[in-house]
């Protein structure tokens, strides 16, 4: 065969791994900006494979690219603000209301499709959007998009007003509401970046995967984008989180089981080991997170040191 | 019902079906198919097609097993008057293979209400997640609590799971069809429903698509397999392939899971493929791993099977998304499982055994065939011929 | 306020309603639903989430998430069932099972505790490698229990009640008490509200963590072997998927995910809810597509309402400073 067989790490090793990694690095980047504001959104997975299918769907009526791409991404608009509205105007907490947003995005996935697949609707140009087709050597266009996404969360999070109260709220809240920040709308932007983000994705996956099956596309990415978050550096507890971490993260998952299928492993333990590798990874960012405050901190962090204080049960 | 439906082959009396290509009507399909076999297999067909070993070979020529005439019709639709099907469907997952399967039994179903005024009704329940088995164990136990009197059901669950709940709801006269089951695994006495209606996994897929690439790569070569989660099929598949290829000139070279899903076997095939590109085919289990094994050759630059060289990609299923890889020579072949057929079979063993009495065979099995570019034609029309029978909730 | 405003506005509060009302639109639906074998069998159904979602309530209540459930389950059905092929007496071998789990929640806490690392990240990990176990343990079969092995946990009956359900009484019965009265469920609360409080309270944090973790451990592991029993064998993917099942009902009874609240019988009710909103649409006749969006609608109401009840008092007084949702962090 033509193709020579290349490193694990060499240069088109990378580009593969990363190619692969950045559907889970958009939903990642949005999942960090939620989890600091204190959310967690769960409805990413099938968020994402509604917008999939939208896409391939108005691609074959006919309607052209760009408004497809635009519509699908007011539904991610949509799908967020109705998270955030549930969550800080109904008060059902963003686990439950984001899990709901999952189950039923899903369910009207199935009942629009009864469960056949949107497929046929890839051109050569949104095989080129979707990153199956290189633009130059080692780059493709999601890659381009995700840096984007990525350097924007970044400045967002660390140089805007919007940021800073994306903090405030996320440590803590009701100080930061009297403070005068707007908590429930910084909540319901949060909420709505992230919806974005996942139909971005969704768009981008589509393009790449040519073919969208309703009951399992995207199944269990919100996991994987939790984890992302988390393992660069996020708290579930908020306050906490970095974008340039969770693009790591979810890097790192994507090497672990790329790892694995690279050597051959048996896949019967390849489950056991994937558990091993997502714990030596959280492990070197949490060595790395105490070497990195050890000289800054007066205080110590504590390997043990427990979630931050958390409010007081609301009395009865 | 006139004679004239029974004879005409075109049934030119009957309206034109939207969104169908060739302008065929249902009718004219159907009873179509059923002179051709009724004219060949004549008298002893519907014993045999209930009755074992020549049944399957029947079974497996299509529909249709009638005598065919008025009074035939007549005696039927005696028996059906007051007699409702009251069918529960409860494939694993919501997915396409599962979708034209009820297709076909709706095409099935269609049928029969037009030449037996037969009356059914029809409920669906698709669990959320591959291994939701309790929940279809417990949506039995509900439709057996309703009244249904005949439950298809394709799970994942392990026969010797099903087989008490099986065994209760028959006892309360809710019969069991098993649709596309790995009834290959178990002796056939110990199965507690009806008919288990599908194919061999072994032998009909995996045994099958060995046979295809031995053929096809003129014996000799390296493969790797991009496989399904853990659990009945895969390994009845895996079985089939490595008997058939046991003793040959192919080597399975790697081995990785794919779960089922389009992005994990494209990426384990990614994975395989840049570590060692010196294959000559990989077989994916279903259809939407096929899909990505067909990316990963693409994205890598490789060569697709010409038919002569290049990397033969084969997966399982038949369906549409396998049909339109083959056409635009992306995916190599496929082993169509059948699922359309698989729907009308289930149907047919309803209406002989809950209106007529007879008892059919304990496993029925549709035929299988591999399909490329030399014959994709016939199954992707089948395929989608079914798929102009709309899914309703009863007649 | 009335006794009835003060039960309603209980965290426990917008399941039983909810769960009243979708028994009163099944019952009005279905002359099906309301019958004493249907009632058994949803009650038998929802055992399993019962079980796990008991434990999740403590995890989640001393403030962490355990998503390992989901694998232990078939570990623990596993585990039993290769004691019980190995001839183990049968309530030996429910031990094995049960102490599978306690295993894993030990190794989820310790790693947790020990290692500082996020709760979510280690049982995350946990999920993969137990589920790899499981599925070295089934990769050439299914792991089948023999014959009439541990049949009372599940097929018995006692009248026209299944055994199962008693003894899921009984388990929610007992684990109300260690959750309210022992002094183990109050370190869980109050570690869960606020750890440095209880930490100079002379509450040994970590070990309370490691604790709460182990008892989900041990839930799960019980509800493996009954659900290995109901089904009388054990497969590579037995259980996936539960973790959020079991943390959907313990939210939707009452527990917060933020810690230092949770109801051992409200997460018990949130699991009978969702097994009774399915059984409901099946009797119903629901089209099978239709089953998630309204699964997801109901869960959203239901907890929904929890909000709605909670705001009961702020109707018609004097507008105090509403507390962020609940979803906030403090």
């Amino acid at each position: 065969m033509g193709v020579a067989s290349p490193g694990f790490t060499s240069l088109n090793g990378w580009y593969f791994m990363v190619n692969e990694s950045v559907f889970i690095i958009l939903i990642a980047v949005g999942m960090t900006v939620v989890l600091i504001v204190g959310g967690i959104d769960l409805s990413v997975g099938s968020g994402m494979a509604v917008a999939a299918a939208l896409s391939g769907q108005l691609l074959l009526d006919g309607v052209p690219m760009a408004l497809v791409f635009v519509i699908v991404l007011l539904v991610g608009v949509a799908v967020g603000l109705v998270n955030g509205l549930l969550i800080t105007y109904v008060g059902i907490p963003d686990f439950i209301a984001t899990l709901a947003m999952l189950t039923a995005l899903r369910g009207v996935l199935l009942i629009w499709t009864q469960g056949n697949p949107v497929l046929g609707y890839v051109t050569h140009a949104y095989g080129v959007i979707g990153g199956s087709t290189k633009i130059a050597p080692y780059l493709t266009v999601p890659m381009l998009l995700t840096l984007a996404v990525a350097i924007a969360g970044s400045v967002l999070l660390r140089y805007t007003v919007l940021g800073r109260h994306i903090h405030a709220v996320g440590g803590d809240g009701d100080a930061a509401v009297l403070m005068g920040v707007r908590a429930k709308r910084v909540k319901i932007a949060c909420y709505v970046i992230s919806g974005v983000l996942a139909a971005l994705s969704g768009i981008l996956l589509a393009g790449y995967l040519s073919q969208v099956s309703p009951g399992t596309t995207a199944s269990g990415y919100e996991l994987m984008a939790v984890a992302a978050a988390v393992l660069g550096g996020a708290s579930l507890s908020g306050g906490r989180g970095s974008v340039f971490g969770a693009c790591l993260g979810a890097i790192a998952l994507t090497v672990i089981t790329n790892l694995l299928s690279w050597w051959n492993v048996n896949p019967n333990w390849s489950d056991v080991l994937v558990g091993v590798l997502i714990l030596l990874a959280a492990l070197l960012q949490r060595a790395g997170v105490i070497v990195a405050t050890r000289g800054g901190q007066t205080k110590r962090p504590r390997l043990a040191d427990p979630q931050p204080v958390t409010r007081a049960p609301q009395s009865v | 019902m006139s004679d004239q439906t029974h004879d005409s082959g075109n049934g030119s009396e009957r309206e034109a079906v939207p969104g169908m290509p060739d302008g065929n009507t249902r009718r004219g399909f159907l009873r179509r198919s059923a002179g051709v076999v009724a004219a060949t297999a004549g008298a002893t067909s519907v014993a045999g097609a209930l009755g074992g070993v020549a049944g399957s070979a029947l079974a497996a020529t299509g529909d249709s097993v009638f005598p065919g005439n008025a009074a035939w019709d007549a005696a039927v639709a005696k028996y059906a008057a007051g007699n409702t099907l009251k069918i529960g469907w409860t494939p694993t997952q919501g997915e396409d293979f599962f979708t034209a399967i009820e297709h076909g039994a709706f095409a099935q179903l269609t049928e029969y209400a037009e030449l037996f005024g037969l009356k059914y009704t029809w409920d669906t329940f698709i669990p959320t997640g591959f291994s939701a088995v309790e929940n279809q164990i417990s949506t039995v136990q509900a439709w057996v609590q309703k009244g249904l009197n005949a439950i298809m059901i394709c799970t994942a669950a392990d026969y010797a799971t099903t087989q008490s709940v099986f065994k209760a709801a028959q006892a309360k006269g809710t019969n069991i069809y098993e649709v596309n089951m790995f009834a290959e695994l178990y002796p056939t006495g110990s199965i507690n429903c009806v008919s288990a209606i599908g194919y061999d996994n072994n032998t009909q897929a995996g045994y099958l698509a060995g046979e295809y690439l031995k053929k096809t790569l003129n014996n000799k070569g390296r493969i790797y397999l991009v496989w399904g989660s853990a659990g009945n099929w895969a390994t009845s598949r895996l079985a089939g392939l490595k008997a058939s290829l046991k003793g040959s000139g192919i080597e399975i070279v790697g081995f990785q899971r794919g779960n089922y899903v389009e992005d994990q076997g494209l990426a384990a095939a990614l994975s395989l493929l840049r570590h060692d590109s010196n294959v000559n085919g990989i077989y994916a289990e279903n259809s939407e791993m096929g899909v990505g094994v067909s990316l990963a050759v693409k994205q890598l630059g490789l060569k697709p099977w010409n038919g002569t060289s290049g990397i033969v990609t084969i997966t399982s299923n038949g369906k549409l998304s396998d049909y339109q890889n083959i056409q635009n020579g992306t995916l190599t072949a496929v082993v169509n499982c059948n699922p359309v057929e698989q729907g009308r079979q289930s149907i047919i063993a309803m209406l002989y055994h809950q209106i007529l009495g007879y008892t059919p065979a304990a496993v029925i099995n549709v035929p299988t065939k591999v399909i490329d570019k030399t014959n994709y034609t016939e199954p992707l029309a089948y395929y989608k011929w079914a798929y102009t029978y709309p899914l309703t909730g009863g007649n | 306020m009335t006794r009835l405003e003060r039960a309603l506005r209980a965290h426990e509060g917008p399941v039983v309603v909810a769960w009243v009302v979708l028994i009163i639109v099944f019952t009005v639906g279905s002359s099906h639903f309301l019958t004493i074998s249907n009632i058994d069998q949803v009650l038998v159904q929802s055992l399993f989430v019962v079980f796990v979602a008991i434990g999740m309530t403590f995890v989640l209540t001393v403030g962490g998430i355990d998503l390992s459930v989901g694998s232990v389950i078939g570990l623990g059905g596993a585990i039993t069932g290769l004691l019980l092929i190995h001839g183990v007496p049968a309530w030996l071998a429910v031990l094995g099972g049960l102490a599978a789990g306690g295993f894993t929640g030990l190794a989820n806490g310790l790693l947790i505790t020990r290692l500082g690392l996020a709760d979510f990240i280690v049982t995350l990990a946990t999920l993969s490698v137990v589920q790899g176990i499981v599925e070295v343990m089934t990769a050439n079969a299914p792991i089948n229990y023999p014959p009439h092995a541990l049949s009372t946990l599940t097929s018995g009956h006692i009248g026209s009640v299944s055994t199962a359900v008693v003894y899921a009484v009984l388990i929610v019965i007992v684990m109300t008490g260690v959750y309210r009265f022992t002094p183990f469920g109050r370190a869980v609360v109050a570690v869960g509200m606020n750890p440095r409080a209880a930490r100079l309270a002379g509450i040994g944090v970590e070990t309370t963590r490691v604790r709460a973790y182990v008892v989900s451990g041990v839930l799960a592991g019980l509800a493996g072997v009954f659900l290995a029993s109901y089904l009388s064998t054990v497969q590579a993917l037995q259980g996936s998927g539960y973790e959020l099942t079991a943390i959907a009902a313990a939210v939707i009874g009452g527990t917060s995910l933020r810690g230092g609240r949770g109801s051992v019988w409200g997460a018990a009710l949130g699991a009978l809810l969702l097994s009774t909103l399915q059984n409901g649409l099946v009797l119903l006749g629901l089209n099978g597509y239709w089953f998630d969006l309204v699964t997801g609608g109901v869960i959203a109401l239901a907890v929904g309402l929890g909000g709605g009840l909670q705001g009961i008092r702020w109707i018609g007084r004097e507008k105090v400073a509403r507390p962020y949702q609940d979803g906030s962090p403090a």
